[in-house]
């Protein structure tokens, strides 16, 4: 008899029930926001899937992305996706390296040709003709389009990756992009953050696995379970902000007893991500529960922002210089109208008494 | 729940939640006690902080059955002093990964499969053809 | 974020440095005219030029009383949407924020609840005004564009802030940008129509209220 390959089945061989997809489905669907009765769809869809191919290619990054996601101490619930997929090739976590590497990416294209996923953390530099990030001999470039030519779908990984994050900052040096400018016509998904939560990327990569298809997007193709509200919405400093209440540094009154921390910076009211509910390491803390203001990682461009503690309902630049130079400027107009107008007068008034002579 | 249920407390003003909670837990009660149809409420992205959580605990009590599973991490199951009401916490990394009222005769996650059964029954007859004899065994003098 | 960043940066800098140019500029103009000589001798028992400039400003502030039954509505109403308007710009904590960061000052701000009540009093208000001045024969006459484009100058950043806040229309981050864009709009305008009154006001009537005193005329 031909062993039993999905997911169910491998689990059974492990002597786990079906019970643990059940369990897995609760977790997912909590986590997504789907409706109690996705709970079984989910289990069911899992427990029939082939363990997925993935893809995980680096660019220009900082493996914060895997520390994020890779990091956690037991195998448990919230690691299990790591038995779903087989991470075919990932530099950081592989244990072969060079030509062998490369011969192990090849390898799953070949064998999962049209179905597997590729994952990128980083951006793409495109200045130069791409030479600022090369990996054996080839651009990053070069290989996120070999790559992605067969895959079934891409998912970016941190706001690198989806948005171009910090290598694309002001002022760019390497002329770095999104993948998603890149890969036109693949089915994709940014899963943004600077890390992002790990949650978001699980629970997105179940999804497809489970439904296989992608679930519901934003306008910036993050999923809307994770990235449909922001900070702001779901912050439980909210009252504060209602009245009023701020804390007006890191260590005043209002900042010991919790409240808002809009003056210090941040970003919660324009950041779709779900920190505020999900929490980061396993639902512990998140930054503003922590006494920060968010930055606004997931959104694209945060690193231009004017600064991290500049409130949001300020100037994005440094205005004194402009407006000293239009009030400067205005009073020299003032002035020249003024003058303008008494040199009218005078002359009207030389001229009256001219007329008045020659009467 | 998400990762969510947090272990640390907020001092969020408390909106009426858990009463909420528990008239919504009363009108699915009775929906099933009249028709039968089970449900199942995800306490997950709800603002709920561990005094929310006690004091919902506390409201619905212990009741008859309590279980302890054990799958990719501890379940926690039991039944409420209400009938057809039971409390299912999932445990992940240590915390509380997903908490869920259900409403039904028994928690799904407390059922067999029966696709588990059919390979049990075949690991049963397995086990029975190596030892062919351990059945009358007890019954030998 | 984009148009966010483009509101907050660009399109401030610029707006805000025409305002004060335009400010600046005009009320420099007018105050450096030459002085305004009255070579007749003042009515016997007028007032001293400053008493009959603050006077006017101050009773100017309601109508004669000949006026006063017919101006009933445009009174009222008038005020409502100014003081409206001055609660709601200078009493919601991140309009506070924003002058501190321009200028160094803040005082304490009211509850967001409260900002959102008057913030829609004052619409209404306005939506009033707007009626009155479309409908009434003798204001139909007289309004010119610049009376139209001050009041939609007005209107728009009230009604995109109302907008931002209860979360209505688009997302929050772009209805945000657009309330910093229609006020960047606002601040342009601002000097060159009939907004620049909020300033010019006070030498108006300061100046009707001197000539009047010198001629003993009560106003
Ligand atoms: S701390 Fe930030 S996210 Fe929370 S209420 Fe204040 S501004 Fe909003
Ligand atoms: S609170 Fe804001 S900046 Fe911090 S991790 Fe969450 S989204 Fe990013």
């Amino acid at each position: 008899m031909k062993p039993d390959d999905t997911l169910a089945g491998e689990m059974q061989r492990r002597g786990v029930s079906r019970r643990a997809f059940l369990k897995y489905g609760s977790y997912i669907a909590s986590l997504m926001a789907l409706p109690p009765s996705a709970v079984e769809a989910l289990a069911e869809g899992l427990a029939a899937a082939r363990r997925q191919s993935v893809i995980w290619l680096s660019f220009q990054e900082c493996t914060g992305c895997t520390e994020s996601l890779t990091r956690s101490y037991s195998p448990t619930l919230e690691n299990l996706i790591f038995d779903f997929i087989s991470l075919d090739y990932h530099e950081t976590l592989m244990a072969v390296s060079g030509e062998a590497a490369e011969e192990a990416r090849r390898a799953a294209m070949a064998a999962n040709k049209g179905k597997y996923i590729v994952v990128v953390d980083g951006s793409v530099p495109m200045k130069d003709g791409g030479v600022y990030a090369t990996i054996g001999g080839k651009t990053n470039h070069q290989i996120l389009e070999d790559t992605v030519k067969d895959a079934f779908a891409v998912v970016a990984v941190g706001t690198c990756a989806a948005f171009g994050g910090l290598p694309k900052a002001n002022p760019n040096p390497t002329g770095a992009v999104a993948i998603s400018t890149l890969v036109a016509g693949k089915p994709m998904i940014n899963i943004s953050g600077c890390p992002p939560i790990p949650e978001a990327m699980t629970g997105a990569l179940a999804y497809i696995l489970s439904f296989g298809k992608l679930p519901e997007l934003d306008h910036l193709s993050r999923p809307k379970a994770f990235f449909g509200e922001t900070i702001h919405d779901r912050c439980y400093r909210r009252p504060y902000y209602e009245r009023g209440e701020f804390a007006n540094a890191f260590d005043d009154a209002g900042a010991r007893q919790g409240h808002c921390l809009f003056k210090v910076g941040c970003k919660g009211p324009v950041t779709y991500n779900s920190c505020a509910t999900t929490k980061w390491n396993g639902g512990v803390s998140f930054p503003i529960q922590s006494g920060h203001g968010c930055l606004g990682c997931s959104e694209p461009e945060f690193w231009d922002q004017g600064g991290f503690y500049r409130p949001l309902s300020t100037p994005l630049g440094a205005m004194g210089p402009a407006l000293a130079g239009a009030a400067l400027a205005g009073a020299a107009l003032g002035v020249g109208a003024a003058l303008s107008a008494r040199s009218h007068q005078k002359h009207y008034l030389a001229s009256l008494d001219k007329e008045k002579e020659k009467e | 729940m998400s990762a969510a249920c947090a272990a640390t407390e907020t001092n969020e003003p408390d909106a009426g939640l858990v009463g909420a909670l528990v008239s919504e837990t009363l009108a699915r009660l009775t929906l099933f006690a009249e028709t039968g149809e089970t449900t199942t409420i995800d306490l997950g992205g709800l603002p709920m902080s561990n005094r929310h959580r006690a004091a919902l605990d506390d409201f619905l009590g212990r009741g008859e059955v309590s279980a302890s599973i054990d799958v990719i991490g501890r379940t926690e199951v039991w039944e409420t002093q209400f009938s057809g009401v039971w409390r299912v916490r999932h445990f992940g990394d240590g915390a509380i990964a997903t908490d869920l009222i259900e409403i039904a005769a028994c928690p799904k996650i407390l059922c067999a499969d029966r696709r588990d059964a059919r390979l049990a029954a075949r690991g049963m007859a397995e086990a029975l053809e190596l030892n062919p004899g351990i059945v009358e065994t007890p019954h030998e003098t | 974020m984009e148009l966010l960043a483009f509101a907050r940066g660009p399109a401030l800098t610029f707006s805000l440095a025409i305002f004060v140019l335009g400010v600046v500029w005009r009320l420099v103009g007018v105050l450096a005219l030459p002085p305004w000589h009255d070579y007749s001798p003042p009515r016997e028992g007028a007032p001293p030029n400053w008493l009959a400039a603050i006077r006017a400003v101050f009773r100017k502030m309601i109508p004669h009383k000949t006026f006063l039954k017919d101006g009933m509505f445009t009174t009222i109403n008038g005020y409502v949407f100014h003081f409206g308007l001055a609660i709601v710009v200078f009493l919601f904590v991140p309009h506070i924020v924003l002058i501190q960061s321009l200028f160094g000052v803040s005082w304490p701000g009211l509850p967001n609840g409260v900002i959102t009540g008057v913030g829609g009093l004052t619409a209404a208000s306005l939506l009033g005004a707007l009626a009155y001045r479309l409908t009434s024969p003798v204001l139909k006459l007289i309004s010119r564009p610049n009376d139209y484009i001050s009041w939609l100058l007005t209107f728009l950043p009230v009604a995109t802030g109302l907008a931002a806040t209860a979360h209505v229309g688009l997302r929050y981050e772009t209805m945000l940008a657009l309330h910093i864009l229609s006020v960047c709009a606002f601040l342009i305008w601002f000097p060159f129509g009939k907004l620049m009154h909020a300033f010019l006001f006070v030498l108006s009537r300061g100046a009707t209220g001197i000539r009047f005193g010198h001629r003993g005329a009560q106003l």
